[in-house]
């Protein structure tokens, strides 16, 4: 699947596992939640290698938490693009979490989706084959937005109206 | 009245130019209707019927007067020269081609206006008291707080793709006029014991299917910190309200479910860690931006003409029964507060043409400070009127037909589209509100009766309010023919109840006279003319109607 990052398409170095695929002994792979709660966590803990996790919309948040320090990607899970929870998630993975590694949207996503997802924390972007491809190319980009992020990565329009509060942040 | 900056008008342009976009692939066929139709819902375009449907912000109902000559020329040009105006401060074109949109829209953005979150599983435009500003009764002008919010819900990040939609209403009077209970969320400007501002919060409200009425889940949020407490609210809703069953999908019934306690619980523990002293400072710095633009407009001193509508009054019945019906007390004595009925008799109720909006245009500017507000009531105000003018000020509604003096009585009624142009629609409201509206046009009648407000809608969806209606009417479809179901004793605003369905329902030729006959029960059995039919019925209860409608067959 392509992979969008830093507005352009990249080639994707992880591996995504299905759940009962052999772990391979070294790697960047991607597992479902199911892993490193289960039975494989020592095996996981142990690991050399990178490692991430993908997670599904009702997954439970607080298990994966414990794991976040030994993650270097979350993959968050759209079964389809008008489930919005995957923006909640994202936020609390960067906000409150402090979660620095690449969050990536897999699944059905919408370009005209992007100036969202990447205010919620998402940096990555798998697109399927095709005609999308030019699409995100061409319209992946941000416009004026009034909310300002508690990662103040963004310039929103609140922060351009009171610059002192920015510097006081 | 709140004016754009540079930063306001280039998010709006913005936005038209993504739609402009989205529409174009759409056309084109990149686009197939379900990943369209997100968007579309964003920016207030429905599929209808017959075509499509272009759903107007009119956000806290104020409007300027080139704001509503704005939308006479988009009722001329684009739709068949009316709009109709929807229970949530909203005007609805109902014949746009699709391709016309985008400038429709950029028609409005040069007015200030937009259709932004006007339908779709998001923050809709927020609503509030149409007499924000001018109520005698108000702790603080809330529309700072609505224009506050609009800015912050407006493409938010995280609650853009929510379970379903989300209504926001915002009151600021002692009493409520803005229905808070039948939001989302609901809330009250209150001021704590050291004066300052914030609010009550309550929370599940809504009508549709499964009508409940919304509960008190804080007391008192300082006003700075409401974002923060709406973000932790609308977080835990987001991420687990149902998204399986679309009649399951409000946030009512996650509380329902729930409970009030462990909902309350829930958005605590949210609250605590999502408490962001950033977005308080940005909520405390915008507000004072914001709130000068409210002001109120330089009144000249009218104490000296404010008896004239007073001498007329003695003289003229048919002047003084529109003075009693259609004004109410302004925060100043010498002014007054106009209502503009969109109901005369054997109307389409909220439907307005573009020359009578041209006209009040024109009255707004030379009697009302160039203001117009529109309520939930599809009805339409003028905020600051000088009782010296109303004589004038009436005469030229008269010649407009916009002098209906029925405000708050029985042909003031609230109906929806329904199957004249809603998809969704289960029986026609349209007819069946001007036949109502027509067999009791007697307004001496009509005062006779009181005050009475009588609310249909065309399907269980519930846009005509009916469930807090005195006397509510649902059209259904049973057996393939239209069957419509009463229910009395709902009631909106201050002491809101949800009406007790009557019985089985009536058929399109029948319902007006069952109407006629919940009417005519009620005035033999009141003890006299102080008891309103409301009161009647707390006192009596549903059975005489029942013994009225149903004995008989
Ligand atoms: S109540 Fe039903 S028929 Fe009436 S406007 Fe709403 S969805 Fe349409």
């Amino acid at each position: 699947m392509p992979l969008f990052k830093h507005g352009r398409f990249v080639e994707d170095p992880w591996l995504f596992l299905a759940d009962g695929e052999p772990l391979p002994s070294e790697g960047m792979i991607v597992l479902s939640l199911a892993r490193p709660t289960g039975v494989e966590a020592p095996t996981l803990a142990d690991r050399d290698g990178w490692l991430g996790v993908r997670l599904e919309p009702a997954d439970p948040l607080e298990e994966v938490v414990p794991w976040l320090p030994r993650l270097a990607l979350v993959a968050l899970a759209f079964p389809s693009f008008t489930d919005g929870r995957p923006f909640s998630t994202a936020r609390l993975l960067r906000e409150r979490h402090r979660f620095t590694g690449e969050i990536r949207a897999v699944g059905r996503i919408l370009v005209d989706q992007y100036p969202f997802l990447l205010r919620c924390g998402f940096d990555a972007f798998t697109v399927p084959p095709g005609p999308a491809l030019r699409g995100w190319r061409e319209r992946a980009r941000l416009g004026p937005v009034y909310q300002p992020d508690s990662l103040g990565e963004v310039r929103s329009i609140w922060h351009r109206r009171h610059p002192e509060l920015v510097s006081a942040s | 009245m709140y004016r754009y900056d540079g930063w306001d008008a280039a998010f709006v342009r913005e936005r038209i130019a993504r739609f402009r976009d989205q529409v174009a692939r759409r056309l084109r066929g990149e686009l197939s209707e379900e990943e369209f139709r997100p968007w579309r819902l964003m920016n207030g375009v429905y599929l209808q019927l017959h075509a499509y449907m272009l759903r107007v912000a009119i956000p806290y109902g104020t409007l300027s007067a080139p704001q509503l000559r704005r939308l006479a020329d988009i009722a001329e040009r684009y739709d068949r020269g009316y709009g109709h105006f929807t229970t949530r401060q909203n005007i609805q074109f109902n014949w746009p081609r699709l391709v016309d949109i985008p400038d429709i829209l950029e028609a409005l953005a040069e007015v200030e206006m937009h259709a932004i979150q006007t339908s779709g599983n998001c923050i809709r435009n927020i609503t509030s008291d149409p007499w924000a500003g001018v109520a005698a009764d108000e702790i603080e002008d809330p529309r700072p707080w609505c224009e506050l919010l609009r800015q912050w819900s407006s493409d938010h990040q995280e609650f853009t793709f929510l379970p379903r939609k989300f209504k926001v209403a915002v009151s600021g009077g002692l009493r409520d006029r803005a229905a808070v209970r039948i939001h989302d969320i609901g809330l009250r400007l209150r001021r704590d014991r050291q004066g300052r501002i914030g609010f009550e919060v309550l929370l599940g409200g809504g009508l549709g299917r499964t009508p409940l009425l919304a509960q008190t889940v804080r007391d008192w949020i300082p006003g700075e910190e409401l974002l923060s407490y709406l973000t932790a609210i609308l977080r835990v809703y987001n991420r687990f309200g149902r998204r399986d069953n679309k009649y399951k999908a409000r946030i009512k019934i996650l509380v329902h479910d729930l409970g009030i306690e462990r909902f309350r619980q829930l958005v605590d523990e949210e609250y605590a860690v999502a408490r962001d002293p950033d977005l308080a400072r940005f909520a405390a710095a915008e507000i004072a931006r914001i709130r000068p633009f409210f002001a109120p407009p330089p009144y000249a001193d009218r104490a000296a003409d404010a008896a004239a509508s007073r001498h007329l009054a003695a003289i003229d019945g048919t002047f003084a029964r529109w003075l009693r019906t259609n004004t109410a007390p302004h925060r100043r004595r010498d002014y007054a507060i106009v209502q503009i009925s969109l109901k005369p008799p054997g109307g389409v109720p909220g439907n307005m043409t573009a020359a009578q909006m041209r006209a009040l245009a024109d009255l707004a500017e030379r009697y009302s400070c160039g203001e117009i507000r529109v309520t939930a009531e599809q009805n339409l105000v003028l905020p600051h009127v000088a009782r010296g003018d109303l004589p004038a000020l009436w005469e030229a509604l008269e010649t407009g037909g916009l002098a209906t003096p029925n405000l708050g009585h029985l042909s003031d009624i609230v109906a929806c589209p329904g199957l004249d142009f809603c998809a969704l629609a289960t029986a026609r409201s349209i007819p069946v509100a001007q036949a109502i509206g027509r067999r009791f046009a007697d307004l001496d009648r009509q005062y006779e009766i009181g005050p009475l407000k009588l609310k249909m809608s065309g399907c269980i969806n519930a846009c005509g309010h009916h469930h807090v209606a005195h006397i509510g009417i649902l059209g259904l479809e049973k057996r393939g023919r239209e069957s419509y179901q009463i229910t009395l004793g709902g009631s909106g605003g201050e002491e809101a109840a949800i009406g007790r369905v009557l019985g089985p329902g009536f058929g399109a030729e029948e319902i007006v006279d069952a109407v006629e006959r919940v009417i005519t029960t009620y005035l033999a059995g009141r003890r006299n003319r102080e008891e309103t039919f409301l009161d009647y019925l707390r006192r009596v209860g549903l059975q005489p109607f029942k013994d009225a409608l149903y004995a008989s067959v």
